[in-house]
C-alpha cells in the first residue's frame, strides 16, 4: 500500500520535515510493512508535485535516524532492526521545530514560544 | 573559517543555468509582451472608435452611440467611458503578465524538478488559476493606483516625509507580493489567502529576496548602462546621420528589450527557487550549489 503524505502549507513546518512524520507514523502504525518497498524519490517527488531534493532530504534524515534503509540497486525499505534511541540533540531538534511551526501558525511570536519555554522549565507546574 | 559571500555572479549564475537548460521557458514573458502588443492595438483601436462615434453623433453603431449622446451630461458619459474602457484596459493588461509569470514559474518548478513540461500544459495550469489570478490583479491595479495617486499628491503638496512614507508603503507591498507568483502556481489558494501566504514566506526569506533583487537590478543597470553609451557618444560627437542615430539608439534598444525578457525571466526563477525554499525547507538545483549555502542559509 502506497505511503499517505498530506501536505499542508499552511502549517509552517517544511514540507521534508512534514515528509519525514509521515513516513515515521507510517512505519509505526504498521501502515508500511517491513518489507514493502518505498517509494522512489522522484515518484514520491512526482506524486506530492515537490523537488526531488525535498524528498531525498526526508529519505536522508530517515536513512540516518535508522529508520530505514535504502539498498543499493534495489530500493528503499523499512529498517528491520528497531533503530537506535535518537540522539537527544535531534530529538530536541525536532520536537523544537514542530512546537515553533505550530506557534507561527497561531501568530504566537518567537519571543513568546521563547518565553513559555523559559517559564515552562523554571517552573514545570505553572504551565500544566 | 567563515566561508567567503557569495556575489551576485553565482545567483545570476544558478538562475541562468536552470535557463541555459530550459531555454523555452523564454517562451512566456514573449508570449506575454505579445498579448500586451495584442491588448493595445485592440485597445487603440477601440477608442479611436469610440472617439469617431463622439466626434460624429449621427454615427449609429448601437451600443457605442451612448457615448455620442448629445444631453447635457454628454461629457461626463464619455469621460466614464474613458475611465471604464483604461480601467479594463489596465485589468487584462495585468492579467496577461500574471498568466504568463504563474506558468513561468510553474514549468520552473518541474523544470527544477527534472520533470518533463510544456508551454500548453503551464499556460494551463495557470489558466486553471484564473479566478485567483484575477483576483490579485484587481487588488494589484487597486493597490498601484493608489500608490500612484498618493506619489502624485506627495510631489505637488507634501514633504518629505509623506514622500517617504509612500516609499515605504510600495515597498511593503512589493514585500508581501515578492513570492505570490509561485504560491499562486503550486498552492491553489484564492488570491487574498496567496497574498497573506506570500507575505508570511517573504518574512522569513527578507534577507534572500534582497539578495536576489539587488543582483538582478545590478545586471540590469549594467546592461542598460551599456546601451545608454552609444547615444551618449552620438550627441557628444554631434551626428547628423540618421543612420548613425538609429544603429546607436535602435540596436541597443532591440538588445535592452531582449535583455528585460531574460532578466524578467531570470527574475521569476529566482523567485521560484526561492519559493521552494521557503515552503519545502530545501534547495532546488543547480541552487544547491554550495557556494549559495551562504545565501539560501540552508540550515541543518
Amino acid at each position: 500500500m502506497p505511503v499517505t503524505v498530506q501536505l499542508d502549507y499552511d502549517r509552517g513546518v517544511p514540507i521534508y520535515r512534514q515528509i519525514t512524520d509521515a513516513i515515521l507514523g507510517a512505519l509505526t502504525s504498521g501502515e508500511l510493512e517491513k518489507n514493502e518497498q518505498l517509494p522512489t524519490i522522484h515518484e514520491l517527488a512526482r506524486r506530492l508535485g515537490v523537488n526531488p531534493n525535498t524528498v531525498a532530504r526526508a529519505y536522508r534524515d530517515l536513512e540516518r535516524d535508522g529508520h530505514i534503509v535504502a539498498q543499493r540497486g534495489k530500493g528503499t525499505f523499512p529498517a528491520l532492526k528497531p533503530p537506535k534511541p535518537r540522539r537527544k540533540q535531534s530529538t530536541l531538534r525536532g520536537i523544537f521545530e514542530q512546537a515553533v511551526g505550530e506557534a507561527a501558525r497561531h501568530r504566537i511570536s518567537a519571543r513568546e514560544v521563547v518565553n513559555y519555554f523559559n517559564e515552562a522549565l523554571d517552573d514545570p507546574k505553572k504551565t500544566r | 573559517m567563515t566561508p567567503k559571500r557569495p556575489g551576485s555572479r553565482t545567483i545570476l549564475r544558478a538562475s541562468f543555468a536552470t535557463l541555459r537548460a530550459h531555454p523555452r521557458l523564454l517562451w512566456f514573458p514573449v508570449l506575454s509582451a505579445l498579448g500586451t502588443g495584442l491588448c493595445i492595438v485592440v485597445g487603440v483601436a477601440v477608442a479611436q472608435l469610440a472617439g469617431a462615434v463622439a466626434a460624429d453623433p449621427s454615427v449609429d453603431l448601437g451600443f457605442w452611440s451612448i457615448l455620442a449622446d448629445p444631453d447635457p451630461d454628454a461629457d461626463e458619459t464619455f469621460r466614464r467611458g474613458v475611465i471604464a474602457g483604461s480601467a479594463l484596459g489596465a485589468l487584462t493588461l495585468q492579467l496577461v503578465s500574471l498568466v504568463s509569470a504563474v506558468a513561468l514559474s510553474a514549468a520552473t518548478m518541474e523544470a527544477m524538478a527534472g520533470r518533463d513540461w510544456s508551454v500548453r500544459g503551464a499556460l494551463g495550469s495557470a489558466l486553471r488559476r484564473l479566478t485567483a489570478i484575477a483576483t490579485v490583479a484587481v487588488i494589484h491595479l487597486g493597490v498601484g493606483r493608489l500608490l500612484h495617486g498618493s506619489r502624485k499628491g506627495n510631489k505637488k503638496k507634501r514633504g518629505f516625509f509623506a514622500s517617504l512614507t509612500a516609499k515605504f508603503f510600495e515597498l511593503a507591498w512589493w514585500a508581501a507580493t515578492y513570492l505570490l507568483v509561485p504560491v499562486l502556481a503550486r498552492e491553489g489558494k484564492g488570491g487574498i489567502a496567496s497574498i497573506l501566504r506570500s507575505a508570511s514566506l517573504f518574512r522569513r526569506t527578507w534577507k534572500e529576496a534582497f539578495i536576489g533583487r539587488l543582483s538582478l537590478g545590478w545586471a540590469w543597470g549594467l546592461i542598460v548602462a551599456g546601451a545608454v553609451i552609444p547615444a551618449g557618444v552620438c550627441a557628444w560627437l554631434g551626428a547628423q546621420s540618421p543612420t548613425v542615430w538609429i544603429l546607436a539608439v535602435g540596436v541597443p534598444g532591440l538588445v535592452v528589450v531582449a535583455c528585460a525578457v531574460v532578466i524578467r525571466t531570470l527574475d521569476t526563477i529566482y523567485r521560484t527557487a526561492l519559493y521552494v525554499f521557503a515552503s519545502e525547507g530545501v534547495v532546488p538545483g543547480p541552487f544547491d550549489d554550495p557556494e549559495l549555502d551562504a545565501v539560501f542559509c540552508v540550515s541543518g
